[in-house]
C-alpha cells in the first residue's frame, strides 16, 4: 500500500468519525434546548437567558478552551471529553435542566475545538477538510431542532452513537498535529493582527446576515430540509472549491454572487437556497485563514472564529430583527463583507508570500506544456 | 438624543437568543441590554487579548518580523 493510500484512508476515517460525532453533538445540544422549550420547564424569559448562557459557553468560551488545548496539545482528548459531557447532559437535563444546559455548552465547545483542530490538520493550510467537518453541524442542528420542537428528543440513541464515536476516535489513526510546517516567507507588508480582525469581521457579518435573512417559505419542512442541505453543501464544498479555484476568486466571487440571489430569496425558494449555498462558501476559507495566521494554534483560531460568529448573532435576536431584515441593508452588509474579505485575502497572500492555487496550477500546466 | 433612544429602546426592551419562529423572527424575547452588552464586551475583550498575546508570541518566535 502506498503512502498516499494510507494518508487517504486516515483522512477518510477521520472525516467519517468526526463528521458523525459533530452531527451528534450539535443535534443533541439543540435537541435538548428545544426539548426544554417544548416542555415549558421555564418561563420564556428564563429560557432566553439560558439560551444566552448556552451560546456563550458553546461559542464564546471556545477561545479560552482552544488556547488551553493548543497549549496542552490534547485535541483528541478534548473531542472525547466533549462527547462525554454532551452525552451526560442528555441524561441529566430533565431532572437538572440548568446543569444540563451548562454541561451541554461546555461539551459542545470542547468537542468543536478538538474536532476542529483535527480537521485543520487533515489538509494542512488548506480549506477542504475544515469545510467538510463544519458542514455536518448544520445537519445536526436541523435534526436537533426538529426532534426538540416535536417533543421526540430522547437521550439513549444519542448516548449509544456518541459512545461508539468516542471509542472510534481513539481507534482511528490521527493526522500529524502541531507539526512544524515550513512557513511561507513573511514579508509583513500589513500587520497580521489587522488581517485577523478583518477576517473576524467578515465572520461576524456573515453570522449577522445569516440570522437576519427571513425566508418565509422555511416553514415548509421539505423546503427547510433542502435549504439546510444547501447551507451544509456550501460549507462542505466551499473549502474544496476554494482550494481548487483559488481562495480570492471563490470566496469573494461567491459572496458577491449571493447578493442578487438572496435579494430574490424570500420570494423564490430556489434563489434563496442557491444564495445561501454561495453565501456559506466563505466559511472554510475564513477559518483556515485565521488558523494559518496563527501557526501552531489551530484550536485558538477555531475559537476566535466562533467568538466572532457568536457576536454576529447577538443583534439579530433583538427587536431590531425586522429592521435587520431589510434586503438593502443585507446587500450592503454582504458587499462590505466581500470588500473586507478581498482586502484580508489580498494582504494575507502578500504577507505570506503564497500564490493562489489557481495561479500555481496554471504555472504547473505551463511548465508541463513547455517540457512537452 | 430622542433618535438615539428610539434606536436603543427596542434593544433595551428585548433580546431573544437563538430561537426563531418559522417566519425567522424572534420567538423568545426579553434579555436586558445590560446583559447583551456585557456578554458582547466580555467576548470582544477576550478576543482582543488572545489575539494580542498570540501576535506577541509570534513576534518573539520570529523577531525578524518586526
Amino acid at each position: 500500500m502506498t503512502g498516499d493510500n494510507i494518508k487517504a484512508k486516515v483522512v477518510s476515517a477521520n472525516f467519517l468519525v468526526y463528521g458523525l460525532a459533530h452531527f451528534l453533538v450539535d443535534a443533541a445540544c439543540i435537541g435538548l434546548l428545544f426539548s426544554l422549550v417544548q416542555r415549558q420547564v421555564f418561563s420564556l424569559t428564563v429560557m432566553t437567558y439560558l439560551f444566552v448562557l448556552y451560546n456563550m459557553l458553546a461559542f464564546g468560551s471556545q477561545v479560552i478552551f482552544g488556547f488551553i488545548i493548543d497549549t496542552l496539545k490534547i485535541p483528541r482528548f478534548a473531542a472525547v471529553l466533549g462527547l462525554i459531557l454532551t452525552g451526560t447532559s442528555t441524561l441529566i437535563f430533565v431532572p437538572l435542566p440548568v446543569a444540563g444546559i451548562i454541561i451541554a455548552g461546555i461539551g459542545n465547545a470542547l468537542f468543536h475545538i478538538g474536532g476542529g483542530i483535527v480537521s485543520l490538520n487533515l489538509t494542512p493550510r488548506k480549506a477542504t477538510a475544515p469545510g467538510i467537518f463544519v458542514a455536518q453541524g448544520a445537519l445536526g442542528v436541523l435534526v436537533g431542532t426538529l426532534l426538540g420542537k416535536n417533543g421526540n428528543f430522547t437521550a439513549w440513541p444519542f448516548l449509544l452513537a456518541m459512545t461508539a464515536a468516542g471509542v472510534l476516535i481513539f481507534l482511528i489513526p490521527q493526522p500529524a498535529m502541531y507539526q512544524k510546517l515550513p512557513e511561507p516567507k513573511q514579508k509583513q507588508i500589513f500587520n497580521p493582527e489587522y488581517i485577523l480582525y478583518l477576517v473576524l469581521f467578515v465572520v461576524a457579518v456573515r453570522s449577522l446576515v445569516g440570522f437576519a435573512i427571513v425566508l418565509p417559505w422555511k416553514s415548509d419542512i421539505n423546503l427547510l430540509v433542502i435549504l439546510t442541505l444547501s447551507v451544509a453543501l456550501g460549507k462542505g464544498l466551499g473549502g474544496w472549491l476554494a482550494d481548487k479555484f483559488g481562495w480570492k476568486l471563490t470566496a469573494v466571487g461567491s459572496l458577491i454572487a449571493s447578493i442578487p440571489l438572496l435579494t430574490l430569496g424570500a420570494a423564490i425558494p430556489a434563489c434563496g437556497m442557491i444564495g445561501l449555498f454561495l453565501f456559506n462558501i466563505t466559511m472554510p476559507v475564513t477559518l483556515t485563514m485565521v488558523s494559518n495566521l496563527l501557526p501552531g494554534k489551530p484550536g485558538t483560531a477555531f475559537g476566535l472564529t466562533c467568538a466572532a460568529l457568536f457576536l454576529g448573532t447577538l443583534p439579530a435576536f433583538t427587536e431590531l430583527q425586522p429592521t435587520l431584515n431589510n434586503i438593502l441593508l443585507i446587500d450592503i452588509a454582504i458587499g462590505i463583507s466581500a470588500l473586507a474579505l478581498y482586502l484580508g485575502l489580498r494582504y494575507y497572500f502578500k504577507d505570506n508570500g503564497e500564490k493562489e492555487t489557481l495561479q500555481r496550477t496554471a504555472l504547473k500546466k505551463r511548465k508541463l506544456q513547455e517540457e512537452e | 438624543m430622542n433618535m438615539f433612544l428610539s434606536i436603543l429602546f427596542p434593544i433595551l426592551k428585548s433580546l431573544g437568543t437563538g430561537i426563531q419562529n418559522d417566519a425567522g423572527g424572534p420567538a423568545l424575547a426579553v434579555v436586558g441590554i445590560v446583559v447583551l452588552l456585557l456578554v458582547a464586551a466580555v467576548i470582544i475583550v477576550i478576543v482582543v487579548v488572545v489575539v494580542k498575546v498570540l501576535m506577541r508570541m509570534r513576534k518573539n518566535k520570529n523577531p525578524k518580523d518586526e
